[in-house]
């Protein structure tokens, strides 16, 4: 396992001009070039903030702040992930023709998707600071510890340690999914709609309180929120963003070794796979 | 003196179907229990791509792997090259490997050959500084310094595999492995391609050749290793090898070749042509339509009619494969129903992508015949037959000297010429060199 590791560092320029060749091909020829990498989040929260504010009312103020910080590192994740899945199918060439650590290609879609995510905060800062946050009441449920606003450069720290973990934690998953697809290409089609299932069963678009109401059975509940690492990263960035606290560092910690145990799972299916690479894709 | 890459026991097998894949759908794979379909036997599960393989290639050999399409020869190389693990037996390679086994892998189209140089040189596993130091030597020996920061996508085919292969070879590796990708772009291209070859040679580097072009392999390497499905046949100096290869698949030609006469001569017979048919509706003749390469003919008023056509070498044994400079006869047997006057009998030969190699007839030949009836035999003998390697059709044909077609069968009989030199062109006139200083 460390000495994968160290494969990987040692092919980080290998890994670098990949994710260059990503973000440069990907809007090539478009007039607007990399302008899109801020401009399609702006435009989906558009379109999210009319479908709420307009035709599914939550009654929550100022929504499309509270939608915007959920939704962008879930955007993060869920493209990633679908791209990961098909990265060994579609590197084939690669695996094939070249002495080539096919670790590096769902990285690549997590890093390039990392890449998009961190733009398009440079749209969720500005937007957070001039449309306004909603109450802190509507987003979670407060503790007393949370009446305070973290110091901002222990909230910033927080913010990078909550990058890294959902970097590890997506990597995990890509790994496995990219090398079970090898052998099963219908999965491809499976995680395309688990996704969608998985975005809904988030607190994403409604507040992890919303689940709260009698109608809900608690087991759904907690799979939804207790059982669910997203649910842990999403709340975790509205903390951060919206009010302005920093996940303890033990939260941070549980998801920390949470996401490795998920690399390492997701890495060993890899490993597992491995070897029938070459003959499959 | 440590081999830069040694091979033992390599065996590789393939799975036929994925493991997973065994069953067409995620339902077959859920009810295989259930349905209990009987076990694929192991033998049938596997194809064996590679049987205990052992080798020991020297630091600073060029080594060619030679062998019929599907020998394993590939496999061999990704093996090799550490792409493909070996099912059993290990590999072991001392010093960097660089792989040439396709060109351009990993070029996206919508970026700049710029670009592309630095990520094709990352994938080959050169840092960034070392690929900003060789990035004018690639450039200029792609020969596309006005081009390199236009898309990939605008080149034509020959620039992408300018590029492709200027940065394979640049990456300046220990051990280079090239898998039948010498031949890129135009002769002056090939040519640098070459050079470029014998440079790695002279600064002894390792370096495996696969190619199914023998001239070139003979060209560059010292030893060649010879697979025959999946086994090596011999490993050894690169003249005793090929030799003992050419003579193998020579003998598998030959039957390939009579067998094929044979079917020739039962569907010689099985060709029907309209015996009554009137002057004006047949093609004119002389020879076949050039561009018409197949499918065999036969036309003509059977007047007279053709019923055997045989090849022959010296000693008059039926053949239908030929060394370059060979004698060879070619005897044409014919009954003529009735007593015609005059007849001419000719023979063409072209090879079989339509190029017309030579025809003559007993007219050109002035060889006139007075007259024949019944059965008979017309034999043409070639001293030497100086055609070069290729396969050939041997067109024959009975006319009257007004070319009225008696009997002709066109592209129905097929032979070959096997030549171990590799000149060019079609055939090899006698020729020598003579120095003067």
């Amino acid at each position: 396992m460390k000495n994968r590791i160290l494969n990987v560092f040692r092919h980080r320029a290998l890994v670098q001009a990949l994710v260059a060749r990503e973000l440069k091909a990907r809007y090539r020829s478009s007039i607007l070039g990399f302008l899109w990498s801020f401009l399609n989040p702006l435009l989906l929260m558009g379109v999210y903030a009319t479908v709420f504010t307009i035709f599914l009312r939550f009654g929550m103020p100022n929504y499309a702040s509270f939608l915007l910080t959920g939704l962008l590192p879930w955007i993060w994740f869920s493209t990633s992930v679908n791209e990961a899945t098909v990265s060994v199918v579609s590197g084939g060439n690669l695996i094939k023709k070249v002495m080539f650590p096919a670790e590096v290609l769902p990285l690549v879609c997590v890093l390039t998707n990392l890449i998009h995510y961190l733009l398009s905060l440079i749209i969720l800062i500005p937007f957070l600071v001039l449309y306004g946050s909603p109450p802190p009441e509507k987003v979670l449920e407060l503790t007393p510890d949370m009446l305070v606003s973290s110091n901002p450069v222990w909230l910033f720290l927080s913010f990078a340690i909550l990058v890294v973990i959902q970097l590890i934690f997506t990597y995990g998953i890509g790994l496995a999914l990219s090398a079970l697809t090898v052998h099963l290409r219908d999965i491809q089609h499976i995680v395309l709609n688990l996704m969608t299932l998985w975005f809904f069963a988030s607190p994403i678009i409604y507040p992890a309180m919303q689940l709260n109401s009698k109608q809900v059975p608690s087991a759904l509940k907690s799979l939804a929120i207790d059982f669910n690492p997203i649910a842990y990263l999403v709340i975790a960035h509205h903390k951060i963003f919206i009010l302005r606290i920093a996940p303890s560092p033990v939260e941070l910690g549980a998801m920390l070794i949470g996401s490795l145990i998920v690399l390492f799972i997701g890495y060993s299916i890899f490993e597992k796979f491995r070897d029938s690479f070459d003959e499959e894709v | 003196m440590q081999a830069a890459i040694e091979l033992r026991q390599v065996s590789k097998s393939y799975r036929r179907f994925a493991r997973l894949r065994q069953f067409k759908t995620l339902k077959g794979a859920a009810v295989r229990d259930l349905w209990r379909r009987p076990a694929m036997p192991e033998s049938e599960k596997f194809n064996v791509a590679l049987k205990d393989i052992s080798l020991s290639i020297e630091p600073g050999k060029t080594a060619g792997i030679i062998g019929l399409n599907a020998s394993g020869k590939s496999t061999l190389l990704r093996v090799i090259a550490g792409i493909t693990k070996p099912t059993r037996g290990t590999v072991e390679v001392d010093g960097k490997i660089s792989t040439l086994l396709e060109i351009g892998a990993g070029f996206h189209p919508e970026i700049s050959g710029r670009e592309n140089v630095y990520i094709n040189g990352a994938i080959l596993g050169l840092s960034k500084s070392e690929i900003q130091s060789k990035f004018d030597e690639i450039v200029k020996f792609a020969e596309l310094e006005d081009f390199i920061d236009f898309p990939v996508k605008t080149y034509s085919s020959g620039m992408f595999m300018r590029l492709g292969f200027s940065v394979a070879v640049n990456v300046d590796p220990d051990i280079l492995l090239i898998d039948e990708v010498l031949a890129v772009g135009d002769a002056v291209f090939a040519q640098k391609c070459y050079d470029r070859i014998f440079d790695y040679k002279r600064r002894e580097k390792t370096i495996v050749i696969v190619s199914h072009d023998l001239g070139a392999v003979q060209r560059l390497c010292d030893e060649v290793a010879w697979l025959h499905r999946g086994e090596l046949m011999q490993y050894g100096e690169t003249k005793k090898v090929i030799g003992n290869y050419l003579q193998e698949v020579t003998e598998g030609e030959l039957k390939r070749y009579a067998q094929q006469h044979e079917k020739s001569v039962e569907k010689m017979s099985a060709l029907e042509a309209p015996k009554d048919v009137s002057e004006e509706e047949l093609p004119y003749m002389i020879g076949p339509a050039q561009n018409s390469p197949d499918p065999a003919e036969r036309w003509g008023t059977r007047e007279i009619e053709i019923t055997s056509v045989a090849m022959r070498n010296e000693k008059g044994e039926e053949r239908y494969v030929f060394s370059c400079g060979d004698t060879v006869f070619v005897e044409i047997g014919f009954v003529a129903h009735k007593r015609i006057e005059q007849p001419v009998f000719g023979v063409g030969i072209f090879r079989t992508d339509g190029v017309w190699c030579y025809g003559t007839n007993t007219m050109i030949d002035k060889k006139s015949i007075e007259s024949v009836e019944g059965e008979g035999h017309i034999i043409i003998k070639f001293d030497s037959l100086p055609l070069l390697s290729a396969s050939y059709y041997l067109d024959v044909a009975a006319h009257a000297e007004n070319d009225h077609p008696y009997d002709y069968l066109n592209r129905l009989f097929t032979f070959a010429v096997r030549s171990d030199r590799p000149d060019m062109g079609i055939f090899r006139p006698d020729h020598k060199w003579i120095l003067e200083l």
